[in-house]
């Protein structure tokens, strides 16, 4: 199952890098829960609604924002994408290139949960890797 | 068949530092200069921004390089190689800890090798291994 979890998220991950920031009805259980980073620190959204109100306000901070998943590490209940998120700001018009950690927590079949992260420690730590 | 296995580094070698040490890359393409012909390239076929096709030895160092950014150790082991006439299909094992993880972790790899004239002259390193399956004619 986990190597077919893999190909999931290389399937979901792959849409978002194409701006289908939609896609993952499949995937993601209703009641998925993102944490993620925040000006203010790191927060966490429960339910597809949550996280949708949040990326709709997070991507309204730039002209344009794209993830590249590079990397897909089968590490069993989890999957481990590293990559790199690419921001052009809004009203800067400046470009933030940055790693991407993402960490999809799966029960069976589907995803309860994702981690994004531009922190390597946070990453790994959320992937039970450690440091 | 025999040729291509004794091009891959063997199960104790830590690529990411083979790679990243310029004596040691130095050495490499001395003991490859041999054995690669000269229109050598290497690809990674099936990556979310399409094929990345890098030429030479420089080149393929370089597909390293990217490749390896996350990894502090990188190592290899061939499970199966497959004689598919002039293009050999390496299925491997890597064993591999992040920077900063004290883990590691596995991860399986399709690789085809093609010859040309005795020496090789491409390596393909897919991402999918279905693809590259495909790419020799044995789909799953």
């Amino acid at each position: 199952m986990s190597q077919e979890n893999v190909e999931q998220v290389e399937r979901l991950t792959h849409e978002w890098a194409a701006g289908n920031w939609r896609a993952g009805e499949a995937l993601l259980v209703p009641d998925v829960v993102l944490t993620t980073r925040v000006p203010e620190g790191r927060a966490a959204f429960e339910g597809r609604d949550a996280i949708a109100q949040f990326m709709r306000e997070f991507l309204g901070q730039w002209e344009r924002y794209w993830v590249d998943p590079e990397q897909f590490i089968d590490l069993g209940d989890k999957v481990l994408v590293i990559g790199h998120q690419v921001g052009i700001g809004a009203t800067s018009g400046l470009e933030v290139r940055e790693p991407w950690y993402a960490v999809f927590t799966f029960d069976d079949d589907r995803a309860v949960a994702i981690t994004v992260t531009p922190d390597r420690h946070e990453g790994l730590e959320a992937a039970g890797l450690e440091e | 068949m025999e040729f291509v296995l004794s091009i891959n580094p063997d199960p104790d070698v830590d690529i990411a530092q083979l790679i990243r040490d310029d004596t040691l890359w130095a050495a490499l393409v001395e003991s490859l200069a041999a054995t690669t012909h000269r229109e050598f390239e290497c690809a990674v076929r099936g990556g979310p921004e399409g094929d990345q096709i890098y030429v030479g030895a420089n080149g393929m160092r370089q597909l390293w390089l990217d490749w390896l950014a996350p990894w502090a150790t990188y190592r290899t082991e061939v499970r199966e190689a497959i004689d598919c006439g002039d293009q050999v299909l390496v299925l491997a094992d890597t064993f591999a800890r992040l920077e900063g993880s004290t883990q590691e972790v596995q991860i399986s790899s399709a690789d085809v090798w093609t010859v040309r004239d005795g020496k090789v002259v491409r390596w393909e390193a897919y991402v999918h291994r279905a693809e590259a399956l495909k790419a020799v004619g044995l789909e799953e």
